[in-house]
């Protein structure tokens, strides 16, 4: 259910601008990882390149196997119910599909459209659709991004928890430094232009 | 997305009234022309609805005529819908194929239609592939809009979880179409039935531009307005009770 991942990226440009050079990064299995960085530095564009969305950079992504991501944005089906957001994207059965929703506090939701629900509510589908499809490798990107502090704090603790539990090899972006250090065993900050890796001495 | 706006109590009342305000204007012109054989009025053309429809004839030819725009209407929707996925997908087939598209666009029905009886035959093919043809640039351009409106995110989102190219198009993708499949489905109705008219009056033997074929060489003004307005009787019939409906139906997750 883990995997050992390695990103290993040499240039990523965006036409003539190099957003991303010599970066290079290997995850052991079951390891979770936080990017931490300003805005605009290159994170989302990592982990597009690490969930195997971009492939137009130089380098490679070795390992990832079964791939599952959590977006900024929920990105759901919004003409599919809660139940249907997680079987039609993930295969899974709608008993199974039930039990994820009561997993992330949506017990009994299963049937309310996702515009019924609540931002965090929706972020919360989201996280049971990624954990339903049993990665190997997940990624989440801002999974917390335009929360109120109390729901964050909530889907942080939810998170964190379920994550463990699935032992996948996890690769999270933040601006947070709190989020990262609840949620991961290591931190890495990313800076500069083109953007360089650094492991956080925290 | 602004809230669809009900149709507000009075507005059946409103439609009703400019109805009769319609009849009211035909049986003053009726009246004023004083000459049934060049301007029958609707006490006139009533009746005469009424007898071909106790004989028959007006529903073996209304019937023949929703067979043919069916039949085009669906083969039409089918190739548009295909080609606009594909050029609105695929920049560089779009690049290719737009001029062939603006041609298509420009060519008048009249042409294509002469065409395909001449190049085909005056067969039941040559007429729904005519009107077919004539619609197909329509829907195309539509879809193609929708296609390029789509949703970057959605589209990540079933990558990743590696959703099968079948659930993609049927979950993902053709919802965010259904408006654009609707409105090209409405705006292609209209267009196709008036086309299959002309199709009929040209070279088959049956359907209401048949009718109004053999009636128009009789002079019979009266049996032409007969066969004209029961068709677009039909025809609103299908946009309230079937188009109006399915677009509720694919509407419903907006909610209230």
């Amino acid at each position: 259910m883990s995997a050992r991942v390695e990103i290993d990226i040499r240039s990523k440009r965006f036409g003539g601008q190099e957003v991303l050079r010599d970066i290079s990064l290997t995850l052991a299995p079951g390891e979770r990882v936080a990017l931490l960085g300003p805005s605009g530095v290159g994170k989302s564009t990592l982990l597009r390149i690490a969930a195997g969305l971009d492939s137009a950079f130089e380098g490679s992504v070795r390992g990832a196997g079964r791939v599952a991501m959590v977006f900024q944005e929920p990105t759901l089906l919004p003409w599919r119910n809660a139940r249907d957001n997680l079987t039609l994207t993930t295969g899974i059965s709608a008993p199974l599909a039930e039990q994820a929703l009561a997993d992330v506090g949506l017990a009994g939701r299963g049937d309310a459209f996702p515009g019924r629900l609540s931002l965090g509510q929706q972020r919360r589908l989201a996280l049971a659709r990624a954990l339903a499809a049993r990665p190997d490798f997940l990624v989440l990107d801002e999974p917390f991004a335009s929360l109120d502090a109390g729901t964050a704090a909530e889907m942080l603790a939810l998170t964190a928890r379920l994550v463990a539990e699935s032992g996948a090899t996890t690769l999270f972006v933040t601006h947070a430094p709190a989020e990262a250090e609840a949620l991961a065993d290591h931190v890495i900050v990313m800076s500069g232009q083109p953007a360089k890796l650094q492991l956080d001495p925290l | 997305m602004p809230a669809d706006v009900p149709p507000a109590r009075g507005s059946l009342a409103v439609t009703a009234a400019s109805l009769a305000g319609l009849l009211a204007l035909w049986s003053a012109a009726a009246l004023l022309a004083a000459d049934p054989g060049l301007m029958p009025g609707p006490w006139l053309v009533g009746p005469l609805m009424w007898q071909e429809a106790v004989s028959g004839r007006l529903w073996l030819h209304l019937g023949a005529t929703l067979a043919r725009v069916a039949a085009a209407f669906g083969l039409a929707m089918l190739l548009g819908t295909a080609l606009g996925l594909a050029m609105g997908r695929l920049p560089r087939l779009d690049r290719w194929l737009d001029p062939w598209l603006v041609v298509l666009l420009n060519l008048p029905a009249l042409v294509t239609i002469v065409l395909c009886y001449i190049w085909i035959g005056l067969t039941e093919a040559a007429a729904v592939t005519a009107v077919a043809l004539n619609k197909v640039p329509m829907v195309t351009v539509m879809l193609r809009e929708g296609v390029r409106a789509l949703d970057p995110g959605l589209d990540a989102m079933a990558r990743v979880f590696r959703m099968s190219p079948s659930a993609r198009l049927r979950h993902v993708v053709l919802p965010q179409l259904a408006p654009h499949l609707a409105a090209a489905a409405r705006a292609g109705l209209a267009l196709i039935w008036k086309i299959v008219l002309v199709v009929e009056f040209l070279g088959r033997s049956s359907g209401v531009g048949f009718q109004i074929h053999l009636y128009f060489q009789l002079f019979d003004v009266g049996m032409v307005l007969a066969y004209a307005l029961a068709f677009i009787a039909v025809m609103l019939a299908i946009e309230k009770l079937l188009l109006q409906p399915w677009e509720a139906h694919v509407r419903r997750w907006r909610g209230p």
